[in-house]
């Protein structure tokens, strides 16, 4: 069987993929969690992505609203991947066969790149645009990928419920 | 038959609602879009909430965040409203009667009169605060919007099981 089929089946009969598969409560809130952490996730994130757009809040720096938003935005994140794991752990080798979840998958490491190569090519001359309302077009167009990407990533999520 | 439980049923039966059960896309791509708005108004006032509690983007005057972060809040609820009432339309007879939609309401009854104090009262003297510590009504205000929106979605969610998981009632 494929190493990758193997390992979700490994995850899901831990005690902890069990656990959560059989309990009638730990699921509903762990996705609670899941969704205040969407709240904090994307919420900041889409801050950062309507400056770099230059839709909204043009009259703060860049730098300043990544200083302020990004440890929400990480912390956002790392409440995502640990109630992400969780309910991957109670139906892993569902989610194995899942299009939808594959989709959900490419998409975060995508909004990954995105923001990487944001990070290392138009914010690396951040100090001589950041106070220009409109960005350069590398870093708007960062910003547009960025938004679509979470929000489909949002999609994504509601819809592997139903795939 | 109440009234009420008459209006609901008329509701599920209007083209929308019946759409919104008939169409398998239908439900949760407006679903999704609930959750979207979601984003939008929860972190929108959050923001505010968060500067009126005194300890988030403190050098910014609160009545700048709250011009330019509002707008936001306000067309997430208007997302919010559409959807919501697209989701209820589908399983009115359902919810009416079902106690965690109705504390999702109150909470978010809640939330506004939690605004609107704020508003008629600390949020009117805000010239003289706005750059420095915020009154305790307002660090009030600004926690417990946070709470209870929180809340509002924890009900939101906890509702999705308990509508689906409950018998289809005949009407009494």
């Amino acid at each position: 069987m494929h190493t990758l089929y193997s390992l979700c089946y490994w995850l899901g009969n831990t005690p902890l993929g069990r656990s959560i598969h059989d309990s009638s409560w730990m699921f509903p809130v762990i996705e609670t969690l899941h969704l205040f952490g969407i709240v904090v996730l994307v919420g900041s994130a889409s801050v950062l992505d309507l400056r770099l757009m230059g839709v909204a809040f043009k009259d703060y720096t860049v730098s300043m609203l990544g200083r302020r938003f990004l440890p929400w935005i990480w912390g956002g994140f790392a409440l995502m991947v640990v109630t992400g794991g969780l309910l991957f752990s109670s139906e892993a080798t569902k989610m194995y066969g899942s299009d939808v979840f594959r989709a959900k998958m490419l998409m975060i490491a995508a909004a990954g790149v995105n923001a990487l190569v944001f990070h290392f090519l138009a914010y690396r001359s951040v100090g001589k645009w950041e106070r220009d309302p409109v960005a350069p077009l590398a870093a708007r167009f960062a910003g547009v990928v960025s938004i679509l990407l979470w929000f489909g990533i949002v999609g994504a999520g509601r819809w592997i419920a139903y795939s | 038959m109440t009234p009420a439980y008459e209006f609901c049923h008329w509701l599920t039966q209007t083209y929308v609602g019946q759409e919104m059960q008939g169409n398998a896309y239908l439900f949760p791509t407006v679903e999704a879009l609930h959750i979207m708005g979601s984003v939008a108004l929860v972190a929108s006032t959050s923001i505010l909430s968060l500067r009126l509690s005194g300890f988030f983007l403190k050098e910014i005057p609160v009545s700048k965040i709250a011009g330019q972060f509002l707008p936001w809040a306000w067309l997430g609820f208007a997302c919010q409203v559409i959807t919501g009432t697209l989701l209820f339309m589908s399983e009115a007879t359902l919810a009416y009667d079902n106690v965690i939609f109705q504390v999702k309401m109150a909470l978010i009854v809640l939330a506004g009169i939690n605004a609107l104090v704020f508003q008629q009262t600390a949020y009117r003297r805000v010239k003289f605060w706005d750059l420095s510590n915020p009154p305790f009504s307002a660090k009030f205000a600004g926690y417990a919007s946070i709470v209870i929106w929180f809340a509002v979605i924890a009900a939101g969610r906890w509702l999705n099981s308990s509508v689906a998981n409950s018998p289809v009632l005949p009407p009494t």
